[in-house]
C-alpha cells in the first residue's frame, strides 16, 4: 500500500480528486462503447447516432476539468526543476511558494472567468448548434466542477506553503517542491512499477 | 501590435519564468496576461474563461485521453513481458544479440502506449532481470532502453503528434501517416547502432544467446498478437477511413479490454487505477495546452504570427539554414527542457517562420517530434533516464548517460537524413491522402 500522504492539504483534497478521476474514467469506457456503435451502425447500416463527437467534445473539457485537481494532489502538473535543484534552501522555498501562489491565482481566475462563461449560458438559455440541442449549462456545469475542485485545492495549498515559508520551510521544499524520482515514477507509472519493483 | 522586440522579450520572459520553476502552463499565462493587459485592455483578459471552454472543449483532443487510457490498460494487461520474450526469439541472432530486443520491444511497445516515461519504466522492469545473468556492457544495455524508449512519441500513435496537430492545425492522420517511415528508419538506425557496436567492439557484447527451437518459438509468437492487433486497429481504421483519429482510440480502447481479460488482469482495481493515471496525465497535458491556446489567441491578436514571418524574411535566411538553426537550438533546449514544455513552449513562436520560410507542416511536425525525442535522451534533464535508474537500483546515472551516447549521435544522425530526404516524411501522407 502507499504509505499516508504526509501533506495535509491533499490529504483531505485527495478523495474527491480521485472520485472525479474515476468518474471520468468509467464515462470514457461508456463513450468508447458508443463510438464503437457509431462506427459499425454508420458503416453497415449507414445510420449515424448522431452527436457523438459533439459529446465527445464535451468529454475533452469535463475529463480534463476532472483530473486538474487529481494531478495537483500528486504533484504532476510539469514545472522545469534544472535550476530550482540547484538553488539553496531558502531561495527554493521562496520559488516553490511563488510557483504555487501563483499556479493558485491561476486556478482561482480561470474558474471566475468560467463562471462567467457558465453564467451567460444559463442567462441565455443558450443551445448547442447542432443536431443535439444540448443546452450548453449541462456540460459547462460539469466542466464547472472541475475547475472549482481545481482552484479550492490550489488555493488551499498556496495558503499551506505561505504559512509553511513562515514556519517550517523544509517541509515547504518537500511538500510544494518539484516532484522527486520516486514520486515522478509513481505519477507516471501508479501502482503497477510499485508492485513490480517490489518483487524480489 | 507589437513588433519583434516585444516578442522577443515576451519568449525570454517565458524561458526565464519557466526556468525560475514555475507550473509550465502558469509561465504561460503569465505571458498571455501581461500582453492581454498590456496592448488589449480588460475585455480580452477576461476572455480567458471562453478560450479555456473553446480550447477544452474539442473532440479531436479526446484522443489524448483515449489514447493515454489504452497505453494504461495494456501496461496493466501484462502482455509485455510477453512481447519481450517473444520479440527476443526473433532478434537474438543479430550481432548485439538481447539488446536488439530492448529497441524492438519498446518501439512495439511505445507504438500503443504513446508514453516514453511508461515505456521506460516498464521495458526496464522487464528487461532488466535478464540482463544481470548476461555478459552484456551495463552502460549498452541501459542505453538501448533508453533509445527505444524514446521512439513512443515518433511511431504513431504518440501524443506529442496529436498536441502539434491541435495547436497547427494540422491534419494528425497525415501526422501519423508522415511518422510511419522515420519511425521506422529510427528503429532501424537504433539496431544498426547496436550491430555496428556488436562488431567494432565485441568485448562490450560478450553474450552468445541460444536460439530456441522453432517450435516453441511459433508457439510464443501469438504473444506479439495484443500490440499489433491494436496497433493494426487503429491505422487501420483510420486509412481505409472507417474512423477518424479520435474513434480509432476509442475503437482501440474496447479492444484492449478482452485482452485484459485474456491475460486475467481485467478487474476493478486495476480499472480505477487505470482512470487515475488517465485522468492525471491528461490533466497535465490538457492544463499546459489550454492555456497555450489563450497565449496563442492573445499572440494572435497583437500580431505576433505575421511580425514573425516578416522577421524570418527579412533575415533571408534559406529553409536549409532555418532548419539547420532550430537543430542548434532544440538541442540545447532539449538539454533542459522535456517533451511538453519544448513542444508548447516553441510552436507557436517558431510555427510561423516555418511557414513563412515555405517549410511543409506535416514535415515540420515530425522534426519537432524528433527533437522532442533528442530531449527525452539528452542528460542531464531527461526524465527517462532517471526512471531507468531508479528501476535499477544499483550502479550510478552516470552509465546511464554514457550509454545513451551512440544513440544521441544516431538520432543526430536520423535528423540529418530528415533534413537531407524530406521525402522520407512527406511521401506516404501523400500516398495515402493524395496532394
Amino acid at each position: 500500500m502507499t504509505p499516508i500522504d504526509p501533506n495535509p492539504v491533499s490529504r483531505f483534497f485527495a478523495p474527491p480528486a480521485r472520485f472525479l478521476a474515476i468518474l471520468s474514467g468509467w464515462w470514457l469506457i461508456a463513450l468508447s462503447f458508443l463510438t464503437v456503435a457509431e462506427i459499425l451502425l454508420r458503416k453497415f447500416f449507414s445510420i449515424s447516432l448522431q452527436g457523438v463527437d459533439e459529446i465527445g467534445g464535451y468529454t475533452t473539457a469535463i475529463v480534463s476539468a476532472f483530473g486538474f485537481a487529481s494531478a495537483l494532489m500528486i504533484k504532476a502538473h510539469t514545472r522545469v526543476d534544472f535550476l530550482l535543484g540547484r538553488m539553496p534552501a531558502l531561495l527554493r522555498a521562496v520559488l516553490n511558494m511563488l510557483a504555487y501562489g501563483l499556479l493558485a491565482g491561476m486556478a482561482i481566475y480561470g474558474a471566475w472567468r468560467g463562471w462567467s462563461v457558465l453564467e451567460e449560458s444559463i442567462e441565455f438559455q443558450a443551445h448547442a448548434n447542432s443536431p443535439l440541442q444540448t443546452p450548453l449549462w449541462l456540460p459547462q456545469g460539469a466542466w464547472m466542477i472541475g475547475l472549482v475542485l481545481f482552484a479550492l485545492s490550489a488555493g488551499a495549498m498556496a495558503a499551506h506553503a505561505f504559512w509553511l515559508l513562515l514556519s517550517d520551510r523544509a517541509r515547504l521544499n518537500l511538500f510544494y517542491g518539484p516532484l522527486t524520482l520516486d514520486e515522478e515514477i509513481e505519477a507516471e507509472m501508479g501502482t503497477v512499477l510499485e508492485r513490480e519493483l517490489k518483487q524480489p | 501590435m507589437i513588433g519583434i522586440t516585444e516578442a522577443s522579450i515576451g519568449f525570454l520572459l517565458l524561458i526565464a519564468f519557466l526556468f525560475l520553476g514555475l507550473h509550465v502552463a502558469v509561465a504561460m499565462f503569465l505571458i498571455a496576461l501581461l500582453g492581454a493587459a498590456l496592448y488589449l485592455g480588460p475585455p480580452l483578459v477576461a476572455a480567458f474563461g471562453t478560450q479555456l471552454w473553446g480550447a477544452m472543449e474539442d473532440y479531436v483532443l479526446l484522443s489524448i485521453p483515449l489514447y493515454i487510457l489504452l497505453g494504461e490498460i495494456l501496461v496493466r494487461s501484462g502482455s509485455t513481458d510477453r512481447l519481450y520474450r517473444s520479440l527476443a526469439d526473433w532478434l537474438n541472432f543479430l550481432p548485439g544479440g538481447l539488446l536488439h530486443t530492448n529497441i524492438g520491444a519498446s518501439a512495439v511497445f511505445s507504438a500503443v502506449s504513446g508514453s516514453s516515461v511508461a515505456t521506460a519504466a516498464t521495458i526496464s522492469t522487464v528487461a532488466l532481470p535478464s540482463f544481470r545473468k548476461r555478459r552484456y556492457d551495463t552502460r549498452l544495455v541501459l542505453g538501448s532502453i533508453a533509445a527505444g524508449a524514446s521512439l513512443g512519441n515518433l511511431i504513431p500513435p504518440g501524443i506529442a503528434l496529436i498536441v502539434y496537430g491541435a495547436m497547427t492545425n494540422t491534419s494528425v492522420g497525415q501526422l501519423y501517416a508522415a511518422a510511419v517511415v522515420p519511425g521506422i528508419v529510427m528503429t532501424v538506425l537504433f539496431m544498426g547502432t547496436i550491430i555496428l557496436i556488436a562488431l567494432v567492439r565485441p568485448d562490450l557484447v560478450r553474450q552468445k544467446e541460444i536460439v530456441d527451437p522453432l517450435r516453441e518459438r511459433l508457439k510464443r509468437l501469438v504473444d506479439l498478437l495484443p500490440p499489433f492487433l491494436i496497433f493494426g486497429i487503429i491505422m487501420g481504421s483510420i486509412y481505409t477511413g472507417w474512423a477518424t483519429v479520435t474513434e480509432s482510440a476509442a475503437l482501440a480502447v474496447v479492444a484492449a479490454l478482452p485482452i485484459a481479460a485474456f491475460y486475467g488482469r481485467l478487474n476493478f482495481r486495476m480499472m480505477h487505477d487505470c482512470f487515475v493515471a488517465t485522468a492525471n496525465l491528461t490533466a497535465m497535458s490538457m492544463l499546459i495546452l489550454a492555456v497555450a491556446f489563450y497565449l496563442n489567441f492573445v499572440m494572435g491578436l497583437l500580431g505576433v504570427t505575421p511580425a514573425l514571418g516578416a522577421f524570418a524574411t527579412s533575415i533571408g535566411a534559406s529553409p536549409l539554414e532555418l532548419i539547420i538553426a532550430l537543430t542548434i537550438f532544440y538541442l540545447l533546449l532539449g538539454i533542459f527542457f522535456e517533451t511538453l514544455p519544448m513542444l508548447v513552449g516553441t510552436v507557436p513562436v517558431v510555427f510561423p517562420v516555418i511557414i513563412a520560410a515555405g517549410i511543409d507542416p506535416v514535415w515540420f511536425g515530425v522534426f519537432i517530434v524528433l527533437m522532442c525525442e533528442i530531449s527525452l535522451i539528452s542528460p542531464p534533464v531527461g526524465m527517462t533516464l532517471y526512471v531507468i535508474q531508479a528501476v535499477r537500483r544499483e550502479g550510478t546515472i552516470a552509465e546511464v548517460f554514457q550509454g545513451t551516447v551512440p544513440f544521441f549521435i544516431a538520432m543526430v544522425v536520423m535528423t540529418a537524413l530528415l533534413i537531407a530526404f524530406p521525402e522520407m516524411a512527406l511521401w506516404l501522407p501523400r500516398i495515402s491522402f493524395g496532394p
